[in-house]
């Protein structure tokens, strides 16, 4: 499994959610899989994509929220994950594309342990992983939320490199779909 | 509007962010010296994205400071946020607070800017 098809099944699973990236991977694989659709895409900010989530979460209790994350963006912003278990945001899931990599930067190895579901677990939130499409549609439907999923893909050659983000096209476009009825 | 304490300052710029882009009003408040764990949120996220909303700084590493860990973040605050091209506005008396506030709401929330409101020592309790 490569980053694209990986997000591909996440969106099949929750297609009318409102979905944040972070930067490099996991917006380029949501932009790819959603037909560029009106998503919050981090251009930078690396470690802020979750807490932005919860924020998203928590101001429209009534949607579903997904959190698109790449590893090295979940350690860069780890306490989000202790924020998510004391905010407890019943409408958001956390997915981790996990291959142990900084791809964008050239794929240097993470040197840390990709334990992110047992550290969810830790602190009591719902977690999961998934190797596969299949798994991934299972535990989407399955998680309670708060949840992680950690998605581990050892393909690392999709969805390609770091797209460009027009952050005041992106505001505008998030803005509408966030406003929508749930 | 909830109080989240969250557990860094670039965290409250990405919370409010978030809260912001979802159609919120959110208000960060943390103390100066923690500017510089936000600066990268900040450039990067809220002023790019052009989600405004009041900062709200008590000041460190000035007038009355004794310790010696918060002068050089404290004393280089007003001059980075201006930097960044943010408005601050200083406080030194509760009764300026009302307007203040009122005034930097209407740039964070209508004009869309990152505005930042200085508590500064001295102000009374």
């Amino acid at each position: 499994m490569n980053p694209l098809e990986a997000v591909r099944a996440v969106l099949a699973a929750a297609p009318d959610a409102l979905h944040v990236a972070s930067l490099g991977t996991a917006t380029a694989a949501l932009r790819a899989a959603s037909g560029d659709g009106p998503h919050l895409y981090m251009g930078g900010a690396m470690g802020t994509a979750l807490i932005a989530a919860i924020g998203v979460a928590e101001k429209r209790p009534d949607r579903d929220v997904v959190a698109i994350l790449g590893d090295g963006e979940t350690l860069m912003g780890a306490g989000s994950l202790w924020s998510l278990a004391g905010i407890r945001p019943a409408n958001l899931l956390a997915v981790v594309l996990c291959d142990g990599h900084y791809t964008i930067t050239g794929g240097q190895p993470l040197g840390t342990p990709t334990a992110f579901a047992e550290v969810a677990r830790v602190l009591g939130l719902a977690a999961a992983v998934a190797a596969d499409a299949a798994a991934i549609a299972a535990e989407m439907a399955r998680l309670p939320r708060p949840g992680l999923l950690e998605v581990r893909y050892d393909e690392r050659t999709a969805p390609g490199p770091s797209p460009f983000v027009d952050p005041p096209v992106v505001r505008m476009r998030f803005e509408d779909a966030a406003a929508a009825p749930g | 509007m909830p109080l989240r304490t969250l557990t860094r300052e670039d965290e409250c710029v990405g919370y409010a962010a978030g809260f912001r882009a979802a159609g919120g009003r959110p208000l960060v408040l943390f103390q100066c010296s923690g500017l510089g764990n936000a600066l990268n949120a900040i450039g990067s996220l809220a002023l790019p994205y052009g989600y405004g909303f009041p900062l709200i700084l008590s000041m460190r590493g000035t007038l009355g400071e004794a310790n010696p860990a918060q002068v050089p973040l404290g004393r280089s605050s007003a001059a980075m946020l201006a930097l960044l091209g943010i408005q601050s506005f200083s406080v030194r008396a509760v009764a300026d607070v009302a307007a203040v506030v009122a005034g930097a709401a209407r740039l964070a929330y209508d004009a869309r800017q990152v505005v930042a409101i200085i508590l500064e020592p001295g102000l009374e309790d």
